[in-house]
Order: C-alpha cells, then structure tokens, then sequence
C-alpha cells in the first residue's frame, strides 16, 4: 500500500490476466483445425502461466501473466489420403487441442474479467467516499 | 504510523475514525487482489483484519496503536490449489465499501462539529 489509488492498479492487473487468457484460447480456437505434413510440428495450445504479486507487508497487490507454456507438438497424426498435405502413407498431423476445454477456459477467463471489472468499480466508490471527507 | 496532531482538531475519535479508514483501505485492495487472482494456481485467499486491534488500541486510549495484519485463508482449496470464493469477496467488496461510506460520514460528522465551534455558526 504504497501508492495513491492503488487499488485500481490492482483490480487492473487482473482484468490484464483474463485478457491474456482470452487472447490465448482465441488462438488456440483459430488454429484448431490446422493440418500440416507430418514431418513438421503441430500447432501447440498456448497455456498461460498467472502468479501473485504480493507486497512488502504481504498485502495482495494484483496478478501478473509470468509465461506462456506450450501443448504438445505432436498433435494428433489422422488418415487423410486424399488431403494434399498427406504423406506416402495418407496421413496429416493435426492439432492436439479440444474445443470443449478451449470454451471452458473461455466462460473462466470472461467471468474472470468481469469480476474484476467490478472490483475497479467497487474500488472506484470507495476512493470516492474517501474524497469526500470533509464535505 | 505518525498522524500530524493537532491538539482541539484531531482527538481520539478522529485517530480511531483515520485508523478504521486504513484499516478498510488495505481490505478493499486485499479483496481485488484475491478477485485478480481468482484462477491463480495455488494462490490462497488473503484475509485482512484490524477490527479487534482497533478495539484493543481504543482500550488502551491509543488508536494509533492499530495494527493491519493479512492471513491466509484457510478454506478448502480446489483442484488447482486455489480458494479464492468469488461470492463472499463480491459480498465482502460491497460490504467494505458500505463501511468505508459509514466511517467517513461519522468523520464528517465529527468535522461539521469543530466548523460549527470555530465559525460559531
């Protein structure tokens, strides 16, 4: 608790998190159909990696995206022959991810968001009362 | 934490009031700490209290004395080491914000009494 208006700084830092998140599962669910030759790497998922930011005298001050994992490279390697990118033997590799975990993270990184949102503005009414003393 | 005193202005219940507004601060930012982290693994909820430390210093007839100390939750976690309850910190927000309103309008109050004394109107 070091700077003026603080609280919002924190109530950001979230809504920055679950932004991130979003951005992720939308680029996992715009690749998701990717198929390449099975020489090279499958599109991976992209996992975000969120940790605490604590402060000096252990009060919360927010989150912070810390990295960014990857899934697996292999993805799935399907029977396609008729597809262009098929090998010798009919196959294409395709992604590994699901749809169905991908709109889960989803409905969690936008509930997420949202739940922040109104702690900015809970945060907001209460530096308003404070600007208030001594009206 | 040193408060500038004047002597006739700031009183016991001014401190108290200035003590209870810090106190509800630091729990306003510990509650978006928690909702910013809502889905961080392993992340434990944080949970602020001064009221008792308040209520000991007003005993003690030094307000000032209050002492803001954050602990862990210790409610059951969820799968991902996580027990953040986004229900009781919505709850706890709107509550604390309430507080804060009450606090200040008591400080207000306080305020308008010394106006009245030094305007004598």
């Amino acid at each position: 608790m070091s700077e003026v208006f603080s609280i919002l700084g924190v109530a950001t830092s979230g809504m920055g998190v679950y932004k991130t998140w979003l951005n992720a599962v939308a680029d996992n669910v715009a690749n998701m159909n990717n198929v390449v030759r099975t020489d090279e790497a499958a599109f991976q998922e992209r996992f975000v990696e969120v940790e605490p930011i604590i402060g000096e005298d252990s009060l919360g001050e927010g989150a912070m995206v810390s990295g960014v994992q990857f899934g697996d490279p292999n993805g799935i390697v399907t029977y396609e022959p008729n597809h262009p990118l098929a090998d010798a033997k009919g196959m294409v590799r395709r992604p590994s991810l699901q749809l169905t975990d991908q709109m889960v993270y989803m409905q969690l990184a936008q509930r997420g968001y949202q739940a922040n949102v109104r702690s900015f503005e809970a945060a907001k009414e209460a530096y308003e009362t404070i600007l208030s003393i001594g009206k | 934490m040193s408060i500038m005193s004047v002597s006739g202005i700031s009183d016991g219940t001014t401190h108290a009031l200035h003590m209870a507004i810090n106190g509800l601060d630091s729990r306003q930012q510990s509650i978006a700490a928690n909702v910013a982290n809502l889905e961080t693994p392993g992340y434990r909820a944080r949970i602020v209290s001064f009221e008792d430390s308040l209520r000991a210093a007003l005993g003690e007839g030094d307000p000032l004395a209050t002492d803001v100390s954050v602990a862990e939750s210790l409610a059951a976690t969820r799968a991902n080491g996580n027990n953040v309850n986004i229900d009781f910190e919505l709850l706890a927000e709107k509550e604390n914000v309430l507080r804060q309103r009450l606090v200040v309008q008591a400080l207000n109050s306080k305020y308008a009494l010394l106006r009245t004394a030094i305007t004598g109107q």
